[in-house]
């Protein structure tokens, strides 16, 4: 009983709250995460920017869960593609799906952003996660499916999903956590607790 | 931004635009596939064409269009000729013979598979940047929207696509706003002036205000759909639904023709000739 208790927190961690509210949130958080990759980034090897697009699943996989964040990475890029007009390449919706996801898994290590709930210990996870997350996304899926689907030369494909783990999880890590920190400052806020 | 957005909310007039959501939806899948599972030059250049022949109906402005194609060009060029540093023999390689037409250094022989071969990833990238083109100069969000849910996709995907499109415009103008008013308090953002590291700063700058206004604008927009019982049935309907014409059933056809070709090619690289995926043909072999 227990156990099958302990396994349903787990799936309902994993899909995250989905209510009208969260669907908002996903088609809002998708158009910002694309205008972000597309116009909000430096530019540094052909395919591959150096965006802040990836502080938006940290935000929503903080409040929302890991799914809702994963949505944000695949739908994201799907309107960053469409938006840039310069192609659709679906495997890297996949690999930022997965990227996002990993990101976005905040609650089911007890980072509660919500009640601001946010340690030193968590900020750990968050960086070795994220950067698992990033390399199996970008450093392995993405180029594959590349590779698999276009041709050419490997070398190059797996430089340039490397370059993105590089990229996004700098951003994902130099960026986020101060990020979440502050989040969890505002809502601890909002607890009207005080320690006595 | 405004000079090169090419999302189109309103529909266009050219037949090609007037088509239903889910055909031009599955017209475009149906092209996609046969673009990517295909190194075949001749499906491609079939495919290249097909695709070229949807754009150029639509009569696109090269004033929108002459940005997005620079940049696939040269980003494409630039991808072969990398690929032509990094490993020389790629074409020979992939293909199985080697015919040297010419050397610049011993260790870059310019062989003729390798010309060809990085040509037929050239027309595969092209046609790609064509297919996505044309489906984004004839789609609006609305259709989008109720094509993905004729097409079976859960309704609730397809409000994700038609709202998250629809803020695409508030977003970048809020972006805009906050750019500007941040740089009104006197912070650098040129490119020459500041250095990467401190760009990305203040670009982070600008994201912490960016964020918390569009975020705060879900409780709002969530509450409206709320009261208007969104989410109480499993189904819905949409205002922008159109019955397929006879036009419709042409291009329907041609996307099934094109999914079986995809499908024949497969079966074939797979099964009779063993190819595999990235099996190269090359005339005279």
């Amino acid at each position: 009983m227990a156990a099958n208790e302990i396994r349903e927190s787990v799936f309902s961690k994993l899909v995250g709250r989905w209510s009208t509210q969260s669907i908002v949130t996903v088609a809002i958080g998708s158009a910002l995460f694309g205008v972000l990759l597309d116009f909000v980034g430096i530019p540094v090897y052909t395919n591959t920017k150096l965006s802040v697009a990836y502080l938006v699943p940290v935000f929503v996989g903080a409040l929302y869960g890991p799914l809702p964040a994963g949505f944000i990475g695949l739908f994201g890029n799907f309107f960053a593609d469409l938006i840039a007009g310069s192609g659709f390449w679906p495997e890297w919706w996949i690999g930022n799906f997965i990227a996002a996801f990993v990101i976005g898994l905040l609650p089911l290590y007890g980072a509660r952003i919500e009640d601001g709930i946010f340690t030193k210990k968590h900020a750990a996870i968050f960086t070795i996660t994220s950067l698992i997350g990033l390399l199996v996304a970008f450093g392995f899926i993405a180029p594959f499916l590349n590779t698999l689907f276009y041709g050419g030369e490997k070398l190059i494909n797996f430089a340039q999903g490397y370059i993105a783990v590089i990229t996004d999880g700098a951003i994902t890590i130099i960026a986020g956590i101060p990020l979440l920190f502050s989040l969890a400052k505002r809502n601890r806020k909002n607890s009207h607790l005080t320690k006595e | 931004m405004e000079d090169t957005f090419i999302v189109n909310y309103l529909p266009g007039v050219h037949s090609i635009q007037k088509l239903n959501g889910a055909t031009k939806i599955a017209l475009l899948v149906a092209n996609l596939v046969l673009i990517m599972v295909t190194f075949d030059v001749r499906i491609l250049g079939i495919a290249f064409l097909i695709n070229l022949g949807l754009l150029l109906s639509e009569r696109p402005q090269w004033r929108t269009i002459k940005a997005v194609t620079w940049f696939v060009v040269w980003m494409n060029l630039l991808n072969v000729a990398l690929m032509f540093l990094v490993s020389p023999n790629v074409g020979s390689n992939a293909i199985g013979q080697s015919t040297v037409l010419f050397s610049l250094t011993s260790h870059y022989p310019v062989t003729a598979e390798t010309l060809f071969y990085l040509s037929v990833r050239l027309l595969k990238v092209f046609s790609m940047f064509v297919a996505s083109l044309w489906f984004i100069l004839a789609i609006t969000p609305s259709q989008l929207a109720e094509g993905l849910y004729r097409l079976h996709v859960p309704y609730k995907v397809c409000t994700i696509m038609s709202l998250g499109l629809r803020s695409v415009p508030d977003i970048m103008r809020d972006y805009k706003t906050i750019k500007n008013s941040l740089q009104m308090r006197g912070l650098e953002l040129d490119k020459k002036r500041t250095g990467l590291f401190k760009r990305i700063k203040l670009s982070v700058k600008i994201l912490m205000p960016l964020l918390f206004s569009t975020f705060n604008r879900v409780g709002t927009i969530a509450t409206a759909m709320e009261l208007r019982l969104y989410g109480i049935k499993n189904q819905r309907s949409y205002y922008n639904f159109q019955p397929a014409t006879k036009v419709d059933w042409t291009f329907r056809l041609v996307a099934i023709a094109e999914l079986c070709l995809a499908g024949a090619y497969l079966y074939i690289e797979l099964f009779i000739t063993k190819g595999g995926l990235s099996h190269v043909w090359y005339p005279g072999k």
